[in-house]
């Protein structure tokens, strides 16, 4: 709703979803209520358009945002000089502790919290998150777990005769022991190099689509250093074990029984 | 009267393309098989024997010639007919036997009969007829791992003879087996060439061929002699 | 034949089958808890709010019930004129916010209170004590962590104010209500204090009466089928709300949920690969060991395409038989999850994540068996290639 840009009239800042949903431009006015019948609206002013921070709470609710003055917030909502809260920048930040220590003592009625203690009380939820992408990994690796087995068994049972001739021939179970349980992990390993390289395609091909998708710039998936190692190393570790129980078994077996005879 | 001819081969010629280049298995073979006949087939290794056996049984194609099987061209069927006179007319026989090691004795013979549509009771009474003629109703239950070399061969015999086929096809059938077995095996193709089966049989062994009617020779894909 | 070969054939070797049955079980209970979660929140809601009975839900424009604390006015007339319709039975105001409630000597503590005419049990219900009776004007029903924290029986009486006073930790204007039952709420979020009071009330505290401001009004229809015309109506004839039926209201929370929606599919496309891969390398390996049976059989007189309906059908009874594992496995780690997930601070207590609904048996079993399918087609290739002769030779010379 454009008009001439009357005099003193209070600005704000709207987010470009805000703008873009409602037909908005530097410049315009826009009216702002607290209620939808929009009585006691008042207006205005357009100073810019701003992207907000990608928020994973916004994804996918398609809220309109936008920033004001205080004072002219209160007057919209009918408040008489009211806040829900007061972030604090101290000269030296050394001493946050004590002096969210000292606000607590003397400020009746209201808490204070220093920001780790806030991102630690608000994280909850990605803390549930993170929990929940802990078990579902944990699923993962069982079927993982399985599925190397059951390619272990497969693949030694394709090579039974040859570590029966190998037996035959005098090479120890020792030896055939650490032969199969080299090739699960081999298997394990250069698996995992396929899944870290199928893991950046995906997230090359998620990610896009995802921020395409729900309008943000959040970032959904992201394989990092320390996600590739912990891969890698799980791998290892599924290999030894699902190799461990399989190479056992063949070692264990007659040579005679191996060749078929 | 002539017997009635089953199957008539002229220049039969097979050739695979292998990396190496082509080898040629068979050069020109002609050969005639009428109702009744025993036929051995001997020669050296990869003289062309058992490809010979199977351009005969419909297994495979011959490259070039004429092959008549029960009075069609087998150049002109399509794999449903081949497959279709495999089942019915022929009956094959291994040198190792092959036969699935999950499935007891009564059910690998039971396959064919299974495959040709056969009812369940006609499928018990046919099995327990012919492991009955090749002596191994006692060991029907049993699988493959089991039985001896010799008891394993039989059940494959009992096997090509479920669907009651004109022509068996043996290919090196003592050729796994010691002597006295082998020669427990070949006192039963003369058993069953008595009763009316028409057989084709490969083998390096000269005791076993001498007993056919008609030993014929192979070398290098080419048929010596045929001696009727 | 086919089905008894293909039987056979898969437990020759028991291990491998039964590892390839868990393996397949696994990653298939992975399957069902996604289709699962693809819909779970959107099902917990709509069982609840088909449980408390209203179709429609009328809210401040451009809101969803309780999203924020806006609030539209005339309310009780906006009420009036929607039961006046013929297929309304009843229409229910609501006034819900922030208010701090404490008892004397205690420090206040912050509560959302629910003002509902009548306050008939829907978004509450009374496990102590008694509901509130339409005419009760100092009678509130207090939630069990409300009772808990402030020492609340039946009977006491609790105080109620919009404001406190910071400094003297004190409510300011505050008004009592006796307690007249306990209740568990149904939105509640786990951490949350509720109360509930008569509508009249609780606009009072919160500064509604002047201008009879209401948060929501639920309506219940004669005819259910009607909800979206009726929505419609109320859309059209009040631009100050906003009316949902059941299904639009689910339709709007859908969207809200893009994180498990996008997660539901990525993962369950991983398990519907690792189906497929599993069950394809099982039978093409256990394949590639038998070729000399197979090479017999087609040389025995069996069909080639019989040969492949025989390894199609051993991928699929692979699958069929972890089906079992898939729904056991699937539904314990659905409670796993579904328990993890509603530790958020923002679920309400009777959300589920996880719901198990025929339409997620039957999406996981149709791409089960899809994968089961697709999984036999190189391997069934393969033996549709086989020829006959120079497989018998590989398997006498070899």
């Amino acid at each position: 709703m454009a008009t001439t840009l009357p005099d003193k009239l209070p600005e704000i800042l709207v987010t470009d979803r805000t703008a873009a949903s409602l037909g908005l431009a530097i410049g315009d006015t826009l009216e702002v209520a607290a209620d939808a019948g929009m009585s006691a609206a008042r207006s205005f002013h357009i100073a810019g358009i701003y992207r907000p921070k990608p928020d994973p709470f916004e994804i996918g609710y398609g809220r309109l945002h936008l920033k004001m003055h205080l004072p002219d917030l209160n007057r919209v909502l009918g408040h008489e000089d009211q806040v829900d809260r007061f972030v604090v920048r101290l000269r030296d930040p050394t001493q946050r502790e004590s002096a969210t220590d000292d606000f607590n003592a003397t400020l009746v009625g209201l808490h204070a919290y220093t920001s780790e203690n806030l991102a630690e009380r608000t994280s909850s939820t990605f803390q549930v998150v993170s929990q929940f992408h802990k078990a579902i990994g944990v699923v993962s690796l069982l079927a993982g777990l399985v599925f190397l087995v059951a390619i272990m068994v497969l693949k030694v049972e394709a090579m039974r005769r040859e570590l029966g001739v190998l037996r035959l021939l005098g090479i120890s179970r020792r030896t055939v022991v650490r032969s199969v349980l080299a090739i699960a992990t081999l298997v394990a390993l250069l698996g995992s190099l396929v899944g870290i390289g199928l893991g950046i395609a995906a997230a090359a091909l998620v990610n896009p689509l995802a921020q395409h998708r729900y309008d943000t710039d959040l970032v959904f998936v992201r394989v990092t250093p320390p996600v590739i190692a912990l891969a890698v190393g799980l791998s290892i570790v599924l290999g030894i074990a699902a190799g461990a129980g399989v190479a056992a078994r063949s070692a264990r077996a007659h040579p005679l029984r191996q060749i078929g005879r | 009267m002539t017997p009635e001819l089953l199957i008539a081969a002229r220049d039969l010629t097979m050739e695979y393309r292998l990396d190496g280049g082509v080898v040629h298995a068979l050069r020109g073979v002609s050969l005639d098989l009428h109702r009744g006949d025993y036929v051995s087939i001997m020669g050296p290794s990869a003289c062309g024997k058992s490809t010979l056996l199977h351009a005969m049984g419909a297994v495979d194609v011959p490259t070039s010639g004429a092959l008549s099987l029960f009075g069609r061209d087998a150049a002109a069927m399509r794999d449903a007919e081949r497959t279709a006179l495999r089942l019915r007319h022929f009956g094959f026989v291994f040198q190792r036997f092959f036969l699935l090691p999950m499935l007891t004795a009564a059910e690998n013979v039971a396959l064919p009969l299974m495959e040709a549509g056969a009812s369940r009771a006609e499928r018990d009474r046919r099995v327990r007829d012919v492991l009955d003629y090749v002596a191994l109703s006692a060991r029907m239950g049993h699988k493959p791992g089991q039985l001896s070399g010799g008891e394993q061969q039989r059940v494959a015999i009992a096997r090509a003879l479920a669907n009651r086929p004109e022509v068996l096809l043996a290919d090196e059938p003592t050729g796994e087996l010691d002597e006295a077995t082998g020669a427990t095996i070949a006192t039963l193709l003369d058993r069953l060439h008595a009763d009316g089966t028409t057989i084709v049989l490969v083998t390096h062994n000269a005791e076993l061929a001498a007993r056919s009617r008609r030993p014929l020779h192979m070398r290098d894909g080419r048929l010596l002699e045929d001696r009727p | 034949m086919i089905a008894f070969l293909a039987r056979r054939a898969l437990f020759r070797y028991r291990t491998r089958t039964m590892l390839g049955i868990a393996g397949v079980g696994i990653a298939g209970a992975l399957l069902l808890d996604m289709q699962m979660l693809s819909r779970g929140l959107q099902t917990s809601l709509r069982r609840i709010l088909r449980d408390i009975g209203y179709e429609i839900r009328v809210t401040p424009r451009g809101t969803l019930p309780f999203e924020t604390e806006a609030t539209f006015s005339e309310g009780h007339a906006i009420a009036r004129s929607i039961a006046a319709d013929a297929r309304v039975a009843r229409v229910a105001p609501v006034l819900g916010g922030t208010l701090y409630v404490g008892r004397p000597a205690q420090r206040p503590v912050a509560a959302f209170v629910y003002g509902m005419d009548p306050p008939t049990e829907a978004l509450w219900r009374v496990t102590e004590g008694r509901n509130l009776a339409p005419a009760d004007s100092n009678a509130a029903v207090v939630s069990r962590e409300l009772a808990r924290d402030l020492g609340l029986a039946i009977g006491d009486t609790v105080f109620a104010a919009r404001g406190h006073v910071a400094q003297l930790g004190m409510l300011q204007s505050p008004r009592g209500f006796v307690v007249a039952g306990i209740a568990t709420f149904r939105f509640d979020l786990r951490t949350q204090r509720s109360l509930a009071m008569t509508t009249r009330p609780a606009q009072a505290l919160r500064g509604e009466l002047e201008r009879d401001g209401l948060s929501m009004l639920v309506v219940a229809l004669h005819d259910a089928a009607t909800s979206d015309a009726v929505a419609a109506m109320i859309r059209d004839r009040f631009p100050a709300v906003t009316a949902y039926s059941v299904r639009e209201m689910l339709a709007t929370v859908q969207g809200q949920l893009a994180y498990f929606n996008l997660f539901s599919m990525v993962l369950g496309s991983v398990s519907l690969v690792v189906c497929v891969l599993l069950v394809g390398t099982i039978v093409a390996l256990s394949l590639g060991e038998r070729l000399g049976e197979m090479a017999i059989l087609r040389a025995i007189g069996v069909r080639r395409r019989r040969l492949v309906a025989l390894v199609m059908v051993e991928g699929l009874l692979l699958v069929v038989l972890s089906l079992p594992i898939a729904f056991g496995a699937g539904h314990v780690i659905a409670l796993w999850l579904d328990d993890i997930l509603r530790r958020a601070p923002s679920i309400p207590n009777e959300m589920h994540f996880f719901v198990f609904t025929p339409r997620a048996a039957l999406r996981t079993l149709g791409l089960m068996l899809a994968a089961g399918t697709l999984a036999g087609i190189y391997p069934a290739w393969l033996v549709s290639r086989l020829r006959i002769a120079p497989t018998l030779h590989h398997e006498v010379m070899g």
